[in-house]
């Protein structure tokens, strides 16, 4: 299932609020986690029943697994037993995602290994490692061991975040598994950023994906223009940076409506100044997740330069892989982890002394062709797409124009959307709304209005639109 | 104060909401779901979907309901009229719903770079190589074979695409001249009505319709007619126009453009039907079941009108036959833009036999020539499917 579809919102949804709030008393909360558990089962189950059996078992794995390394005193012991559960954490990914890769490598070297059909079941790469992120924690002792399997269960499976994020750490979320509160103020807030990712996803995410789908298609087929080339590789950057965020803001809002607040997972990711900046802004729940599980166990900064370098190399090339299994996410993610050595050790000085808006457009520059190679189909024809954008192609401006004047106001509301204004009218409502009326309605009531007007624009688009699938659910 | 605001605009904005969504909800559950054609779309909506284990297993079914849902939802038309006129009125888009939207007319979207590198000079050959078999054949007894290319909508209105679409200029003219060419060198009677059409867009070709009015309709009937006279042996009388009876039909005229943006494009133009005004009594028998006698399927003055209403739109076989045995025989085939012709040329024949090969399959068009032997054989294509030889083009 999708947040955005008529499954979701006319039945899943409002079924969901209903059951959820009606229990009282004591046991409420417990009631309220079965609840969400039973719902989130439904909702990913929805996609392929038969998908819910790898969920279960992910969720088995790191239930068994953090409360055998939770009770196991000898250090040995926990050792073996926690490696033991993160491998079959990762084998199940593996497994699903990764073997078909594996296979296609092995083959070039002249075997001849045959394969069935596996079918990715969406989200796995989230949930296994939220799953697994909850397992190293409990190992390395930063939280308890959940003795309740319906709290793990819940923490893997709940559905707001289950299919694309972000990555929930435990200890984000263990309180609030156990005792949190419910009031009106996170409700409407929640619902208020539902709307609003909602709107994000059905008018300006599509919108960008048709123009970026047909543009592709046009290099494939060998039509592409220089013009065109960079109108396809700027609505694909737009197109990937809103589904997502559109995603992570409705699981934010959703969340919240059900009294969990999770972190956010973007921060307007295209005013960064250098890479390294723009990826403390994008998918910041996966970056950290790398960080603190994959970087710092390395060694992280406390190393050789030498080894520093490799460690990020490795976390990048993992990063890449992540996304997909494909020598292209892998070149994407290289790609990346070279540009963040080169800022990190050799260009700091440079970048200091460069002028803001210089950097600022560099680093989109740089952004935007990491894009092409994430969404090209092969390295060939990420080579051939980015050749034409510098040049090796026509200069025929018509198609250009026409996806220009055709998506103008999509076009204009991302270039708003990409900017932090949202942030800079809170600050100033926050200062001026105990002194005027206008900003205090603006801030509460205007906000809600605006919502809302998104959310039925937005039903509508719904309704007139075919299925459109998350770019995550890949992975 | 403020914060007993805040509580009432939190409050009525959840109920808002939960209502929004349970109404909607509600009122899509209880809708009468009997009504499976879509008026708009001219087309029938999807079936109940069925569970299979496997489908359940797979997420197929659950698939299937919410495209099922998506076209049962209550509200569903207006929900996709308000689409278009947020598109159309509000946001000016140049092309919704794959309709390019210009001053003069609704026309088809191309989208950008779609041609592929096709062999027009093969093509054309083949489809002139069986034109000239079924010219020949007719040619063997006596009759005569007229193959007509009429103009369709984007041709018509080339002109009035903006400069940054695509209006297949380029592919019209490439397929046009080399089919033309082949004719000419295997000497296969052709008109082009391309060149032989007064003001193609303002009269000939529909502002809101891939097809032509009766106004094109006469122009293509009238070349035919002399084209005839002019080639062969067969005097077959043209009809003036004075010699019929004109009437406009007071319907909103929904051609196919204006029906893809459920009418939120406001257009003058109205379909008309033409009476010979002489009385000619004939039999129709369509797909051998006797019909009405009547050329024009006409609706009740409140309900909108489409292309449909010449001939009651395409039908696999239909016989026109007025029992004047001293009147030529003809024989028209092709798809629907032969049906505004078929609705004038009539009178000018004794019998008039046409066919449409995307639904008729009893026998071949040489079988049906050798069966009937008209006197004249007319083949009318439109510009689009000039170079197609699958049914019609056969």
């Amino acid at each position: 299932m999708v947040f955005t579809s008529i499954t979701f919102l006319l039945f899943f949804l409002p079924v969901l609020l209903l059951i959820y709030y009606l229990p009282y008393g004591k046991y409420r909360l417990q009631i309220q986690n079965a609840v969400l558990l039973l719902f989130s089962f439904v909702f990913y189950a929805w996609g392929g029943v038969k998908n819910l059996s790898i969920l279960i078992l992910s969720i088995l794995i790191n239930y068994i697994g953090g409360v055998l390394v939770g009770k196991t005193k000898n250090a040995t012991s926990r050792r073996i037993i926690f490696i033991c559960f993160i491998l079959l954490n990762f084998l199940l990914l593996g497994f699903y995602k990764y073997l078909g890769f594996a296979v296609r490598i092995v083959d070039k070297f002249g075997f001849s290994i045959s394969v069935p059909k596996i079918v990715l079941p969406i989200g796995i790469s989230f949930f296994t490692f939220q799953g697994a992120s909850y397992l190293i924690d409990v190992y390395r002792r930063d939280v308890i061991f959940q003795r309740n399997p319906i709290n793990v269960a819940l923490y893997v499976s709940s559905f707001p975040q289950l299919v694309a994020g972000p990555i929930v750490r435990y200890a984000t979320v263990e309180q609030e598994i156990l005792c949190r509160k419910h009031s009106l103020n996170d409700f409407s807030d929640g619902l208020v950023r539902f709307m609003l990712g909602f709107g994000k996803k059905m008018i300006l995410a599509n919108s960008m994906g048709e123009v970026a789908d047909e543009v592709f298609v046009m290099n494939s087929a060998g039509t592409l223009s220089i013009p065109v080339a960079w109108v396809g590789a700027i609505a694909y950057s737009f197109q990937i940076y809103f589904d997502f965020s559109a995603y992570s803001d409705m699981a934010i809002g959703l969340g919240r409506m059900f009294g969990f607040h999770f972190l956010e997972n973007f921060n307007y990711p295209y005013i960064a100044s250098s890479v390294t900046d723009f990826w403390h802004r994008w998918h910041i729940s996966l970056s950290t997740w790398f960080r603190d599980y994959v970087y710092i166990p390395l060694g992280g900064n406390r190393c050789k330069l030498p080894r520093q370098i490799l460690n990020l190399l490795i976390v990048w090339g993992a990063t890449g892989l992540w996304h997909g299994a494909n020598w292209t996410f892998v070149l994407w993610g290289l790609y990346f982890g070279i540009l963040l050595i080169l800022e990190k050790f050799f260009l700091k000085n440079l970048l200091n002394r460069t002028p803001a808006i210089i950097r600022h457009m560099a680093t989109l520059l740089i952004i935007i062709i990491g894009w092409v190679l994430f969404r090209s189909n092969s390295i060939v024809s990420a080579e051939k797409y980015i050749l034409t954008m510098f040049g090796r192609g026509s200069f025929v401006l018509r198609d250009a124009v026409y996806y220009i004047i055709e998506y103008a106001p999509e076009f204009v509301m991302c270039v708003i959307a990409s900017l932090p204004i949202k942030e800079k009218l809170s600050d100033y409502a926050e200062k001026k709304q105990s002194t005027s009326v206008a900003v205090f309605w603006c801030r509460e009531v205007g906000i809600k209005l605006f919502a809302f007007s998104v959310f039925v624009l937005s039903f509508i688009k719904l309704v007139t639109n075919s299925f459109n699938p998350f770019i995550y659910f890949k992975f | 104060m403020n914060t007993k605001i805040k509580r009432v605009s939190a409050v009525i904005f959840i109920i808002c909401f939960i209502l929004l969504l349970t109404l909607m909800s509600l009122f899509t559950l209880l809708k009468d779901k009997s009504q499976r054609f879509s008026y708009f779309e001219n087309r029938m909506l999807s079936d109940v979907p069925q569970a299979t284990a496997e489908t359940v297993l797979s997420g197929t079914y659950m698939t299937d309901i919410e495209a099922y849902e998506k076209e049962y939802i209550i509200l569903r038309d207006q929900l996709l009229t308000a689409d278009a006129l947020i598109n159309t009125k509000i946001l000016n888009r140049p092309v919704v719903n794959d309709i390019v939207i210009t001053d003069s007319a609704l026309l088809r979207f191309f989208p950008p770079n779609t041609e592929t590198e096709r062999s027009v000079l093969n093509e054309a050959e083949t489809v002139a190589n069986r034109l000239k078999a079924h010219s020949d054949q007719v040619s063997e007894y006596g009759g005569h074979f007229c193959y007509v290319a009429v103009p369709c909508q984007y041709v018509c209105f080339e002109k009035s695409y903006p400069w940054y679409l695509n209006n297949r200029s380029e592919y019209t003219n490439k397929s046009s001249s080399a089919l033309f060419a082949e004719l000419e060198k295997k000497g296969v009677d052709y008109i082009d009505m391309r060149k032989s059409a007064k003001n193609l867009s303002c009269g000939f070709g529909s502002t809101v319709d891939n097809h032509y009015g009766i106004e094109g309709a006469y122009q293509t009937y009238a070349q035919i007619i002399e084209h005839i006279n002019k080639n062969s042996d067969i005097a077959t009388k043209l009809f003036a126009e004075s010699e019929f009876e004109k009437i406009q039909l007071p319907n909103r005229y929904l051609g196919s453009r204006a029906r893809k943006l459920l009418g939120a494009w406001k257009s003058d133009e109205k379909l008309s039907i033409m009476y010979p005004k002489e009385s000619i009594p004939f039999t129709r028998t369509d797909n051998g079941q006797s019909v009405e006698n009547t050329v024009y399927s006409i609706p009740d003055k409140k309900e909108d009108v489409s292309y449909m209403v010449y001939m009651g739109g395409d039908n696999a076989s239909t016989l026109i036959d007025t029992g004047r045995p001293d009147k030529p025989t003809a024989l028209i085939y092709g798809d629907s833009f032969t049906n505004a012709v078929e609705c004038i040329s009539w009178p000018s024949f004794n019998k008039m036999y046409s066919f449409d090969f995307r639904h008729y399959e009893e026998k071949s068009l040489s079988q049906l020539i050798d069966e009937l032997r008209p006197d004249i054989v007319i083949c009318i294509r439109d510009y689009e499917a000039l170079l197609l030889t699958e049914l019609n083009g056969q």
